[in-house]
Order: structure tokens, then C-alpha cells, then sequence
């Protein structure tokens, strides 16, 4: 039977598919749904009155009021809508580095179409934009199971090429989606945090709640290579031969120290900072991820 | 700076095995794929001189253990003069015995010797003092006292020539220690230079092993082997005069011992007999190895007095022993005087007759042109009345008894060197014998004679004798005492022998508990005296019968005018003393060398007693010893001891086989440059061996705190 998802695993599926996402603050959707929206609209839950404009539907006059005040008011309820959320994939060639059965890409991809299930299932819509020094895929957000066997298929097909350019793709992707979105970034951030920053601003601009899955592989963290090694650059780097040994303590120090910029850069832009370490099973960072959401979710 | 071990700088050739393994690990690498090269990049930039620093000393740190670690293998010393330090006080002891005279190729022994002293000397600290010593039997401080001139050392050497001495293998090194212990110098080094002859050095005497024990508390030794391989040696070991004198115009026998010492057959040797210095007879003869020849030559003189002979041979490896000497002294007749009881008037009253044939074998006797010996009867009274000193010998015959006067002038002649011929017989008086020729010890006759006679047991059963000092030259004519088979005595007192350092016994009784002498010799002042102590019946002509009378006679008239006529044997090395009457103490003598140096031989004055005293006799050769202005002369041939003409030499491997475990260090004539730099130059390879353990300390801990800090700190 062929096989409709590669990123779509059953056993991740399995222990996360229960959970639910929901935005941490009001969201703009495209359809009524069951998350808040910023606009007024006609849901059960009240939101206050305004007087009646022609063209307003006279049905929403609250007559009680006019009544007392002699004047035509409209009866107003806070609208609720779907979320719309946005995946923002890094498939710079950084992403290919693997050092042990699965790339960067690859965790990034699972990550990528677990949360598109999760999204779609909820009956809400998700998008995606695949980027490296600029945005080569985009699928805009849609509710539609579909939308998860799409996803995969972009994943699968992209080849990871080019140097990572976050702040102009993030522009870019900016001017593509509305306002007020779910925007999940996946990156292995090997970027200057700059760039990061720019482009978090954008978003922060346009009050999307965002999410950065910054995808590190274990080698990369701690770094647990011996002897001499040439090391061939990804993203057009160059090449170069060193004593591992040599330089490990300052290259664990120096990833340590670009983490926490870019965690810093994260908390400046509201943004949620996820550590995606390749070393650890998808299942088990979602599961962590979605748990602590469900704690720390405010309205 | 040169190397004591050069053939291990090979190894410096490792020294490229930490660069290969070097560029070998810079170039096994591991090739990576890297996402986040920024960071290495910028830790590359970072840290790029300390991590080529850090490259460069692990290499040269790596260079240098092995660096190190072959140049001390190879012993490397500096040479500390230049530091004004080290190199302390150095003696050189060479052996100039005429062993080192040995040729082999173009160079003699000594040639290499001399060689071997000047490269010491030349490596030398002037700071510090050297002392130069001839080993030899009589060793020579040729510079006794540590001297820092090295140009006189190096002069003395230069000036060095093969000696005609013996060895001694512990004498050189004695006189070294004499100096060591008189100026107690720190640090000293010996080298004895020498060719280690295979007889004098193949067994360490105990002496030998005393000197060298004593030696390594002081100083190190160092045996420096000059020898070689040749082995073949002909040398003249012996010449002599077959006659104790010789007459003029009458042939004189010689004989010379030819002996080789190699291990190969000589043969066709010519040798040359000469008399005062011109050839007189050539000979060839062959000479199996290790076996001596015997040649007689012949030759006469017409002068009375001294002459000198030798015989020489053909120049071979050691031309030193080639020559021997001696000399005899030819007369135109030497008095006898024969005493008896009576003054014989006819033949048959000679009783000494036959002596007179003895001594001179012709017709007619001592009444012979040719006759050497001229015999005089006398009664004793001749005594007092003749001057005695005119007589070679006096022979008393069965004399009955002397007065005290007659003794008197018998004593004064034995006690100037004369000889004294007694035999005894059947009208000698005992008691008188004893009364003037004994006197308790103090007269000629240094014990008594027995005044009970033994006698033959029954008629025809003659006394039963026995030799006695068969080793005695006096008995050198016979094999053994079955030659004196046919001895007949009848009847004999005989002496009483007691302890005597001026008597000793011929012939004894062969009865047990019997132990009278019954030839006796006596020495008596210079002189000498033989006594045949019977009383027998014994006839002249009973005895003179036997084969050995002849042989028997010339032997002891030859022994009684030994310290008249004869001459000592004298060796080169060895001295001679004689007691000088007191009208010469005041003379002066001089002494003439074989090679013409004229040099004054010292008279030295002892316990009231004058002696002529030489120390040595320094060349092998006819010395002439005279008295300025006097009459006084003698002749010495001096020749060489032959053991040293044994010239085989132990290798060096042998040396070190024997000497080394003595903590004598040996080299040959290659290798003493070696101990010479190393006497005056430091070993540096300790320093060299620390500085590899340090560097290879140092490579160990740069590795440890790089991949420490790489990883952790």
C-alpha cells in the first residue's frame, strides 16, 4: 500500500494526536471556529452595543433599547473564528547536517506535518512557507485534511540548498499572511541573530503568535568528535581541517553563546523558544511542547 | 664536541620519525560535513598563532626526545678546556723495555708508544700538572713531579729512546703510585703505555693486583696497548768463555746460545763471532721455534789482559737482543803453589800431580809451552815466605800442620779473593787443624772437623758417599751422583756441619744419623776455600782414575779463583758493589759505557767499611770500570735479561679480558684519542638523556593540557 505521508509517523501520531492547539491570544480567522476573534461577530457569548447603521441587518436591533432610548442600537457578540496558523520551514543546506539516522530537515519535517495533523484535525487551517535565502514553496493555510498529505508531499520533494536568509524570507512571508496568526517557525538558526531579530519584529508587527523550534543536532550541541577533522562547510562555507579535541570546549562555548542570543532575540519578540534537539524523539518534544502549552495558555 | 659512540648517529636519522608521524596526522583526517562552520571559523581566527604555536613546540618537543635521546646514545663529550674546566692531572707511564723495539710494518712499538704519549699530552688540561714515568724493571721518573709544561712533557717524550732494560709488570705503575702518594693530586688519570708482553702480562701477579688496587683509590688507569701480532724473535740469549782463563796465543773456546722464541723454524741464521771488535769466525745456523742452538766458536789472542767477545746475529724483528757479550782476560801463564809437608825432590813426591794434568791437560803438565797453570812444590813454610798473591791457587796436600804465623798469611790471601785448595790425608793433624784453620768459627774453616774418624767396615767396603748441593756449579759436570760411582774412601773425619752462612757441603756420608760433611766449601772474606776433609788412604791417583777428576777439579780450582779471575754475570739493570780496601777510599773511579759515556762510579762509606757502589747498568755492552790514576780496573759485559725477548703481545681483547674486571679500562692505539678527549671533555650524555625525559615530559604534558583545554578547562 503506498504510503500517503512520509513525515506522518502512526507512533508519533499515536501519543500526540489527542492534543489540541490553541492560540495563546486572539487570532484572525477566515471562518467562524472555536478560537477568539478580535472582531465582533455573532456568536453566542455578548460583547456590548452600537447604534444601527444603515445596511446593518435589522435583526441584531436590540429593541429594549430602543425602547429606553428611542434610538436604534445594534446587540454585538465577540466573534469566534478559526485559527490560522503558518509553518516557516528552514531548508537551508545547514538543515541536511545529520550525525546520527535523521537530518535536521528530516526532525524538522516530522515536526513540520505532526503539527499541520494536529492543526487540521482541530478543524482550524495550516500553511506553510519553505525558505531558504528566500521563500521557494508556499501553500497558503487551508482546514482541509488535505492540507497534511500537501504539506508532506512540499517536504518531501524540497532539496535542502543555499544559505539561510531569515530576515528577507520573513518579510516576505509576512506580506503573505494576514494578521494575527499561528506562525511556526522551524530552523537550525545558524544565522546571525540579527537577522532573526528583523525578521521577528515583522511578525511581532503584524500580532502573530510565534513559535521557533530551533533544530540542533546532538554533535552540533556537544560537539563529541576526536582527532583531526576536515570539516567541509555546508551553505558554500569553506573547508577546514582541525584537531577536534582542540576545539571543542570553544566551539561548545561559542553555540552556547549563539543559543542564547537566540533565545534572547525569541524573548524580546515574544516569541516562543523551542530547543528541538534531533537526539530526542519527535513524539517527546511535541508531547512536552503541547503539555506546556495546555499550562500556559491565556486568553 | 665529538661523539664516543659515533656509529649510533645514524640514529639521528629518527629524528624525521615525529615529523612524518607530524605531517602523517596532518594529513589522516577525517572528512565531516558541518552545518556550523561560522563558529569554527571564528574560533580558527581566534586562535590561530596559539594553535600553530602550540603545533610548533609539540614538534619540536617531539624532535627533541629523540633528538636527544640518539645524541646521548652516542656519548657526545664537549671539550671542557675550553670551559677552563675538567681534564685532571694526567701521568704517562711508557714502557721502554727493548721488547718495544719489535718492528712491524714501518713502525717499531715505541715508534707508536711515543705516538700514543704526545696525543695524551696534547690533550692535556695546562691547568693541571702530568708527570712522565719509564716502566721498566728499574723505572725512571723522567718527570716526577705534576707539572703543567706541556712542552716539556711533550719534549721529554720526543726525546724518549728504547731502552735496553727488562720489564716488571708492577714496576712502572709503582712509581706512578710513589708520585700520586707523594703529591696527592685530585682526579688523576694513568696511561700506561705499553706492548703487554704475553710472559710478563698474562697473569696478573699478586703484586701487580696489590699496586692496582691501591692505584684505583687514586686515580683511573688506563692500559694503552702498543703491541701487535708478530711473534717470530731470534736473540742471543747467552755468550761465554769455556775457559775460567785464557793464555795467550792459545785457543780459547766460546760458546753462544742462539735461541728463537717465534713459532716458526729459522734457518740459515748467520752469526757472527767477534773478539775486540773484529769478526773473527761466521757461522749459519738454524734455529727450530721455541728451541734454542748452541754454537762454539774459537779464536786466540796474543795480548795479555782484557778482551772483549760477542756474538751477533741478523737483524730480525727486535734488533735490541741480537747482540751478547762477555770478555776474558788472557795471560801468558798463572802461578800455582802446591804445599806439602816436604819440598818434593822427584816426580813420585808430586802428589798434586794429577791436579797439575787436570789444569793442564798437555805433555809434561804445567811444564808445557802450552801449559796455562805453572805449578810450584813448596813445603809450608812458603807461607811466610813467598808473597802468596803471585799464586792463582794455593794446594795443600796432606800438610800435617801449620803454625799460626802461616795461617796468617794463608787468611790475609783468602780474605783478598784467593782460593784454597785442601785435601787431607793421613798425616793432616785434626787438632791443628782445628786450632789455626777453624779458631772457633773465626778462621778459614767455618766448621770443625770431627776428631773421630769413620772408617771402611771391613777390607775393600769403602765408606758409602752421597752428594750433597747437587745444583751446586761445582757439580754442573754431572747428571747425576751415580757419576761419582768409583769414589773410594777409606777412611775420613769430616766436618761438623752446623749453621753457617759461609759454608756448605759437598759430599756426606750416606748413613743415617751421621750427617758429617766430607767436602766442604768455605767462603772467607773475598776468598774461597774447597776441603776435602779425609783422612783417607785414599790415593791421588785412586781418585784421579775416575771419568769425573778432571771435570771435577777445573770446576773447583774454576769456583776458588772465581773472585780473581772470573767475572760477575751483570745484566742491564742490575748493579754492582764492591768493599774497597781503605787505600782506595779515596779514589776516584770512573765508568765507561758500551757507548762511550764516561760517567764517576761512587765509593760510599758504610759501618766504617768503603764500597764501590753502581747503582746499574744502564746498556747492554762492555763497561770499563777505572781508577783515575791507579791501577785499578775491571771489565763488566753487560747483557740483556732475555724473558724480555718473549715478544708476543696480548691483544686488546685479551687485556680487557684480564684487566678490565681490575677496573683497568685498555685501549689500543686507536681508541686512546677517545679516552684522551674523554679525560679532558665531559660526557654530556646524562645532560642529553635528562633534556630527552624532559622534552618528552614536556610533549606529554602540552598533549594532556591541549586536549584538556580543548575539552574541559
Amino acid at each position: 500500500m503506498k504510503k500517503l505521508s512520509k513525515y506522518l509517523h502512526p507512533a508519533i501520531i499515536s501519543k500526540v494526536g489527542a492534543y489540541v492547539i490553541n492560540p495563546k491570544s486572539v487570532v484572525e480567522g477566515n471562518i467562524a471556529g472555536a478560537h477568539k476573534s478580535p472582531f465582533h461577530g455573532f456568536s453566542v457569548e455578548f460583547a456590548g452595543h452600537r447604534e444601527y447603521m444603515p445596511g446593518d441587518d435589522t435583526k441584531h436591533i436590540d429593541w429594549n433599547v430602543y425602547y429606553k432610548r428611542d434610538k436604534y442600537f445594534i446587540k454585538q457578540y465577540e466573534a469566534e473564528t478559526n485559527l490560522v496558523s503558518q509553518l516557516f520551514l528552514d531548508a537551508s543546506e545547514s538543515m541536511n547536517f545529520k550525525s546520527g539516522d535523521i537530518s535536521k530537515l528530516d526532525y524538522a519535517n516530522y515536526l513540520a506535518v505532526t503539527l499541520t495533523y494536529l492543526i487540521t484535525a482541530a478543524r482550524d487551517s495550516m500553511g506553510i512557507g519553505v525558505f531558504n535565502d528566500k521563500i521557494v514553496e508556499y501553500l497558503p493555510p487551508s482546514n482541509s485534511r488535505q492540507s497534511v498529505y500537501k504539506i508532506s508531499k512540499i517536504l518531501e520533494e524540497i532539496e535542502p540548498v543555499k544559505k539561510t536568509a531569515m530576515d528577507n524570507s520573513l518579510m516576505d512571508f509576512a506580506e503573505r499572511i494576514g494578521r494575527r496568526q499561528l506562525v511556526i517557525i522551524i530552523s537550525d538558526c545558524l544565522l546571525r541573530p540579527q537577522e532573526l531579530h528583523d525578521g521577528l519584529s515583522r511578525l511581532r508587527y503584524d500580532h502573530h503568535e510565534v513559535v521557533l523550534f530551533h533544530v540542533m543536532d546532538p554533535q552540533e550541541v556537544d560537539f563529541n568528535l576526536d582527532g583531526t577533522i576536515r570539516f567541509k562547510g555546508m551553505e558554500q562555507f569553506g573547508e577546514l581541517k582541525l584537531d577536534a579535541r582542540r576545539v571543542k570546549k570553544a566551539y561548545v562555548k561559542k553555540f552556547a553563546e549563539h543559543r542564547h542570543r537566540i533565545m534572547e532575540v525569541c524573548e524580546k519578540n515574544n516569541t516562543e523558544y523551542v530547543a528541538a534537539n534531533t537526539g530526542r524523539p519527535v513524539s517527546e518534544l511535541l508531547m512536552q511542547y503541547l503539555n506546556s502549552r495546555l499550562t500556559h495558555v491565556s486568553r | 664536541m665529538t661523539f664516543l659512540n659515533t656509529a649510533l648517529l645514524w640514529g639521528l636519522g629518527l629524528v624525521s620519525i615525529p615529523i612524518i608521524i607530524h605531517i602523517i596526522r596532518k594529513n589522516k583526517v577525517i572528512e565531516l560535513d558541518w552545518a556550523a562552520m561560522e563558529f569554527l571559523f571564528d574560533i580558527v581566527e581566534e586562535q590561530k598563532k596559539r594553535f600553530q604555536l602550540e603545533d610548533l613546540l609539540l614538534l619540536l618537543l617531539r624532535i627533541g626526545v629523540i633528538l636527544f635521546l640518539v645524541l646521548a646514545l652516542a656519548r657526545p663529550v664537549i671539550n671542557s678546556k675550553l670551559f677552563g674546566l675538567g681534564g685532571g692531572n694526567t701521568i704517562v707511564a711508557v714502557d721502554d723495555t727493548y721488547s718495544m723495539e719489535t718492528r712491524s710494518g714501518t713502525k717499531t712499538r715505541f715508534d707508536r708508544a711515543s705516538e700514543a704519549a704526545s696525543s695524551v699530552i696534547s690533550g692535556m688540561n695546562s691547568n693541571k700538572g702530568g708527570a712522565l714515568v719509564l716502566h721498566r724493571a728499574n723505572p725512571e721518573k723522567v718527570i716526577g713531579s705534576l707539572s703543567g709544561d706541556l712542552g716539556l712533557m711533550t719534549e721529554a717524550v720526543n726525546n724518549l729512546k728504547v731502552s735496553d732494560f727488562h720489564g716488571n709488570d708492577s714496576a712502572g705503575l709503582k712509581t706512578a703510585l710513589d708520585i700520586i702518594t707523594k703529591e696527592k693530586p685530585a682526579g688523576t688519570s694513568l696511561f700506561f703505555i705499553s706492548d703487554f708482553q704475553k710472559s710478563e702480562w698474562a697473569n696478573p701477579s699478586p703484586e701487580l693486583a696489590e699496586v692496582v688496587k691501591s692505584l684505583k683509590e687514586k686515580t683511573d688507569i688506563i692500559f694503552v696497548n702498543v703491541g701487535d701480532t708478530e711473534l717470530n724473535n731470534l736473540s742471543v740469549k747467552e755468550l761465554r768463555c769455556l775457559q775460567e782463563s785464557v793464555k795467550i796465543n792459545e785457543t780459547a773456546w766460546f760458546t753462544a746460545k742462539i735461541h728463537n722464541s717465534g713459532t716458526e723454524d729459522n734457518n740459515d741464521v748467520p752469526v757472527y763471532f767477534s773478539v775486540d771488535d773484529t769478526v773473527r769466525e761466521t757461522v749459519s745456523v738454524s734455529v727450530p721455534a721455541g728451541q734454542s742452538t748452541s754454537v762454539v766458536f774459537k779464536s786466540s789472542v796474543d795480548i795479555e789482559g782484557y778482551h772483549s767477545a760477542s756474538v751477533r746475529i741478523g737483524i730480525d724483528s727486535n734488533s735490541k737482543d741480537n747482540t751478547a757479550y762477555t770478555h776474558f782476560k788472557a795471560y801468558e801463564k798463572l802461578k800455582v803453589l802446591v804445599l806439602q809437608n816436604f819440598r818434593p825432590t822427584n816426580f813420585d813426591e808430586k802428589r798434586a800431580l794429577f791436579v797439575d794434568f787436570a789444569m793442564n791437560p798437555y805433555q809434561g803438565a804445567s811444564s808445557s809451552e802450552n801449559a796455562l797453570y805453572k805449578f810450584t812444590w813448596a813445603n809450608v813454610q812458603a807461607l811466610s815466605s813467598e808473597d802468596l798473591n803471585q799464586y792463582s791457587f794455593i794446594i795443600m796436600d796432606d800438610v800435617r800442620a801449620m803454625t799460626s804465623t802461616e795461617v796468617k798469611f794463608l787468611e790475609d790471601y783468602v780474605r783478598e779473593g784467593g782460593g784454597l785448595y785442601i785435601a787431607m790425608g793421613q798425616n793432616s793433624d785434626v787438632d791443628n787443624y782445628n786450632r789455626v784453620l777453624h779458631k772457633e768459627g773465626k778462621g778459614i774453616f767455618a766448621w770443625p772437623l770431627m776428631d773421630t774418624a769413620v772408617e771402611e767396615e771391613e777390607e775393600g767396603k769403602y765408606l758409602n758417599v752421597q752428594i750433597e748441593n747437587a745444583k751446586h756449579e761445582i757439580w754442573g759436570f754431572i747428571n747425576s751422583e751415580e757419576g761419582l760411582t768409583g769414589l773410594r774412601l777409606k777412611k775420613a773425619f769430616g766436618f761438623l756441619t752446623t749453621a753457617s752462612d759461609r759454608a756448605f757441603s759437598l759430599m756426606k756420608l750416606r748413613s743415617e744419623g751421621d750427617d758429617r760433611s766430607l767436602m766442604a766449601c768455605f767462603t772467607y772474606g773475598r776468598g774461597k776455600a774447597y776441603v776435602m776433609g779425609t783422612t783417607s788412604t785414599m790415593e791421588w791417583n785412586n781418585m784421579a782414575t775416575l771419568p769425573v777428576f778432571l771435570p771435577f777439579v777445573r770446576k773447583v780450582t774454576s769456583w776458588l779463583m772465581e773472585e780473581r779471575f772470573g767475572e760477575p754475570e751483570v745484566y742491564v739493570g742490575s748493579g754492582y758493589f764492591e768493599e774497597l780496601t781503605e787505600d782506595k777510599a779515596r779514589a776516584e773511579f770512573e765508568l765507561t759505557s758500551p757507548s762511550g759515556n764516561i760517567t764517576s762510579a761512587d765509593v760510599t762509606i758504610n759501618d766504617k767499611k768503603y764500597f764501590l757502589n753502581i747503582p746499574s747498568f744502564k746498556e747492554a755492552g762492555i763497561y770499563k770500570l777505572q781508577e783515575r790514576g791507579g791501577s785499578y780496573s775491571r771489565t763488566f759485559s753487560v747483557n740483556l735479561d732475555n724473558k724480555e725477548s718473549e715478544i708476543e703481545s696480548l691483544s686488546t681483547d685479551e687485556l680487557k679480558t684480564k684487566y678490565s674486571p681490575m677496573g683497568i679500562k685498555v685501549v689500543d692505539i686507536e681508541g686512546i684519542s677517545t679516552i684522551t678527549s674523554g679525560n679532558n671533555t665531559s660526557d654530556i650524555s646524562k645532560l642529553l638523556l635528562i633534556l630527552a625525559a624532559l622534552c618528552w615530559l614536556g610533549e606529554n604534558l602540552l598533549t594532556v593540557l591541549i586536549a584538556k583545554r580543548g575539552q574541559h578547562g
